[in-house]
């Protein structure tokens, strides 16, 4: 059984020089956070979100300018690179270019001054769990971009790290791999049950990936959840609009109830799931509507002219103007059902459990 | 105010938590104490000893005497303006040369472009005198074609005119590899855009291409400039009375014994040298519009017209003929009885190279043999240092490495003689000096070649190294060195050839213990004896040579496959 190790920033801070060396920038700002051992956590954001300086100083590659890293509460700050039991799969996969696969694979353990037979049996054991059994022999620029990325993968496995670091190591790949590599990274993990802390500014791959998202801008956490939370409850707007796609309507708050939020949308009233202490009768919210939860039809609250219409093959989309908001839309299965043309008008409803509320900024 | 003080206790913090770093690995910090107290000594200390001198009278006291001395020196002001003279057409005439290279390489359908290659790599693989010695084969008043065939008496190629002809085919090369590399960066597609708008072959040339090269053709100028300033063997071979700063600090200090006179002479020309180079590093460098990173977006479509076609592709095969014809006069002259008079063929030059001239072929050799394999890892190291970490002292590092290159050879020499003849260290006659001056003169380049192949080495692989457990040295030797293996190898071969073939800075340090075979081809073109300083020179090329021979085979060897030493 490996070892599993526990992760905590605490009030973690960067600052590098801006690049035309006038000024500073702060790419991590005052970040604290717990990963428990055997998490799988994604650091979502978009990029100068800081993320990946945050996984560097897991790394040892950058030193932070103020708090603290701790691996199982020890600090681990002032550790080199090498002196850390964590391993990194890189965004360009960093492959020793003069190694063939196995001399890649094998060079940490190498360094340890492990005995050639155990070495030839972890990584021919880490070559198979990537699938690149046989390949051994191949050099790096003899393989394509899915298989240097296994490559990539098998020798920072290979070293039984306590923490699996990935800096987004799929952004290369082409879509329909990103999605194989992604079930087979999950797989493996889950096999070896080992801390894992994935950057990423692709949604999908954080969602599908993590038990736990952490959503990142200016160097700040917006929020931890699963990935039902941050989806269904974000915390902001910005994780709203950053996490799929989502409508944004002014609304007002009318009363707070133990289950629910009430709130005022072109005078119709909306009963919002969910008790909400942050917020106070009177306030301007901004309600979030995502695109699956409204419903067109002949029937429906609101009148709307269709601006827009996709067929998007599994889906209808529809872009509809909702008393001046844009609102995006889709239809799931359009299959037998009524679709509507560009220019007509229709009536719009909302699945009223699927609303979320979050506060102006 | 407060933004510029959080600035700069950000950098110092920084700064700091690097060193911390740092210390806590004793091999990189070693490293790096290493280099920084060798560059001090071997490369500041011998510059701040010219200043130095220049400014003291040799009882110690503060004086202008020198600089008075220099100002109203006839001949010191003589050398200055003609020094200033020859640079000019000299950076003129060999940019143009390389320009038109340039040009017919990257944009004319034309046979035999590696031909242009071939002739950009003689100069820096030859010894210096090689084109002045075949010159005055040629042109000298017992010249194959002046006296020879024309049958002329009196016919003077030394001094001015000489001195510009082999300046400008020794160093036109220069400026064709620089221009080279910058017509290659311009997107065939902006010309393609040019036409398209409407504007001519010559119109697009003069309003999009030219424009684009200007600070390549500035540059090369300058760097040019530079290369003619420092020049020492070719004005004492070819200059006649023609003295310029570089030979009068030769003459000052080792023929009139006057080395605080030489010093203030060295200083004019170091300041001369160093401007230059600030104006093309700093100002020059920074105005290229070019972006190197983009791949060119399609070939560029090569231009057939004969019009443009012949004209300046056959001045380019004439100049290459030419430049050939000169490097093969020295052999063939090697075999020559006596160049002029008797033309019947003897081995008597190469009996006497290998009789009398044996020892100065031999610690030649030997000498850089020695200084080759320090100067190639020393400029790796180095090389790593700089484009890889950040230290206390970095910034030193690079500007006495870039100092290395910007000194001409005759300021480093008058400068070792000063630093190293009295205590705390005395190095003047041992060989140790003149494998030191073998590495400061040949170090600049290995650290260029380094850096650029750095450059191009994504630095994720060697923090995948360090992340996988491996120290600074491991990675230095274990990733780092094996990637950039041919930049090591082709900075080794360059090296001993530099080292084979320096002049300026050793001719300072010889004594009758130690001779060189520059130093030896120098004496024998200065008696005349063509036949003698032939057949040095032929000897020489075929070290180097097989210097390169050999270190291909070993590339091979190694593995790595048909990456074969790129000279250029």
């Amino acid at each position: 059984m490996r070892k599993k190790t526990n992760i905590e920033l605490i009030g973690l801070s960067k600052e590098f020089a801006t690049p035309d060396n006038a000024g500073i920038f702060r790419a991590v700002d005052n970040v604290s956070l717990e990963i428990g051992a055997g998490d799988f956590v994604t650091l979502l954001g978009p990029s100068g979100c800081g993320k990946t300086t945050i996984l560097r100083m897991i790394a040892g590659f950058e030193t932070p300018t103020a708090g603290d890293i701790l691996a199982d509460s020890r600090r681990i700050n002032d550790l080199p690179p090498d002196k850390r039991d964590s391993a990194m799969v890189f965004q360009s996969y960093a492959l020793f270019p003069h190694l063939n696969v196995f001399s890649n694979v094998a060079f940490g353990l190498q360094l340890k001054k492990m005995p050639a037979g155990d070495i030839e049996q972890k990584v021919t054991a880490a070559l198979k769990m990537v699938g690149l059994a046989g390949l051994d022999t191949r050099q790096p620029n003899q393989l394509s971009g899915g298989q240097q990325q296994r490559v990539a993968l098998a020798r920072a496995l290979v070293m039984e790290p306590s923490v699996l670091l990935f800096d987004e190591p799929l952004s290369n790949l082409d879509a329909k791999l990103r999605i194989q590599m992604r079930r087979e990274i999950r797989r493996i993990q889950r096999t070896l049950g080992l801390t894992s802390i994935y950057v990423t500014h692709d949604q999908a791959e954080a969602m599908s990936l993590s038990d736990k998202v952490i959503v990142m801008n200016h160097g700040r956490i917006e929020q931890i959840g699963t990935p039902d939370e941050v989806y269904q409850r974000p915390a902001s707007e910005f994780v709203a609009d950053f996490i799929g796609i989502a409508n944004f309507l002014d609304a007002e708050v009318i009363a707070i109830e133990h289950d629910a939020t009430v709130v005022r949308l072109f005078g119709e009233k909306f009963r919002v799931p969910g008790f909400r202490q942050d917020l106070q009768v009177g306030e301007q919210v901004r309600l979030v509507v995502r695109p699956e939860i409204v419903r067109l039809g002949r029937e429906g609250v609101f009148d709307a002219t269709v601006t827009f219409s996709t067929y998007m093959g599994p889906s209808q989309e529809y872009v509809v103007d909702l008393k001046g908001y844009s609102l995006q839309i889709e239809d799931a299965d359009p299959t037998g059902r009524e679709r509507f043309a560009e220019g007509g008008s229709v009536r719009v409803s909302f699945k009223q459990e699927g609303l979320h509320i979050v506060k102006k900024r | 105010m407060s933004r510029l003080w959080r600035r700069w206790s950000f950098d110092f913090s920084e700064d700091l938590t690097q060193m911390k770093k740092i210390a806590r690995d004793p091999i990189l910090l070693s490293a790096i104490l290493l280099c920084i107290v060798s560059l001090s000594i071997f490369v500041v200390f011998p510059l701040y000893k010219v200043l130095q001198q220049s400014f003291f009278n040799p009882d110690g006291t503060f004086s202008l005497e020198a600089y008075r001395l220099l100002i109203s020196s006839e001949e010191n002001l003589k050398a200055f303006s003609n020094t200033l003279l020859l640079g000019t057409v000299v950076g003129i005439l060999a940019t143009a040369v390389g320009f038109l290279f340039a040009y017919c390489y990257i944009y004319l359908a034309i046979r035999g472009k590696k031909l242009f290659n071939l002739i950009a790599m003689l100069p820096m693989i030859s010894p210096p005198f090689a084109v002045a010695l075949s010159i005055i084969l040629l042109f000298g008043s017992r010249g194959f074609i002046t006296n020879t065939l024309l049958g002329l008496r009196d016919a003077n190629i030394y001094g001015l005119k000489g001195l510009i002809l082999v300046q400008t085919l020794s160093f036109f090369p220069i400026a064709y590899l620089l221009l080279v590399g910058m017509l290659k960066s311009i997107d065939p597609s902006i010309e393609d855009a040019a036409r398209d708008l409407g504007a001519s072959r010559w119109a697009t040339f003069r309003r999009v291409t030219l424009p684009l090269v200007a600070p390549g053709i500035a540059n090369s100028f300058l760097l040019v400039f530079i290369k003619s300033v420092a020049d020492f063997a070719n004005p004492m071979a070819i200059g006649g009375n023609f003295a310029t700063l570089a030979t009068q600090i030769y003459i000052q200090s080792i023929g009139n014994y006057d080395v605080q006179g030489g010093a203030a002479v060295a200083v004019l020309l170091l300041d001369l040298s160093m401007l230059l180079f600030i104006v093309s590093k700093y100002w020059v460098e920074k105005k290229v519009y070019i972006t190197v990173t983009g791949k060119a977006s399609r070939e560029r479509l090569p231009i057939r017209e004969k019009i443009v076609v012949w004209p300046i592709a056959g001045t380019c095969y004439a100049i290459s003929m030419i430049v050939l014809a000169l490097y093969i006069l020295i052999p063939i002259g090697s075999f020559i009885k006596l160049w002029g008079i008797n033309y019947s063929l003897t081995l008597d030059h190469y009996r006497y190279a290998f009789g009398v001239g044996s020892k100065a072929i031999f610690d030649t050799t030997w000498l850089s043999l020695i200084a080759t394999p320090i100067t190639g890892l020393l400029g790796m190291v180095i090389a790593f240092l700089v484009v890889r970490k950040r230290f206390i002292g970095k910034g030193f590092i690079n500007f006495a490495s870039l100092l290395s290159i910007a000194v001409p050879g005759t300021v480093v020499g008058v400068g070792y003689i000063l630093a190293f003849n009295t205590p705390p260290i005395v190095l003047t006659g041992t060989a140790t000096l003149l494998v030191v001056a073998f590495i400061v003169r040949s170090l600049p380049i290995g650290i260029r070649a380094g850096v650029s192949s750095l450059q191009q080495i994504d630095p994720a692989i060697e923090e995948a190294a360090a992340d996988l457990g491996a120290s600074s040295r491991q990675i230095f030797f274990m990733v780092t060195l094996p990637l950039i293996k041919t930049a090591f190898f082709s900075g080794l071969i360059y090296a001993f050839i530099r080292s084979m073939t320096s002049i300026s800075a050793v001719i300072f340090l010889i004594t009758a213990k130690y001779n060189l075979i520059t130093i030896a081809v120098l004496d024998q073109v200065e008696s005349a004896k063509f036949g003698v300083a032939s057949a040095f020179s032929t000897i020489l090329i075929l070290i180097v040579y097989l210097a390169i021979f050999i270190t291909n085979r070993l590339l091979s060897r190694l593995g790595a496959g048909s990456k074969k030493i790129e000279l250029s």
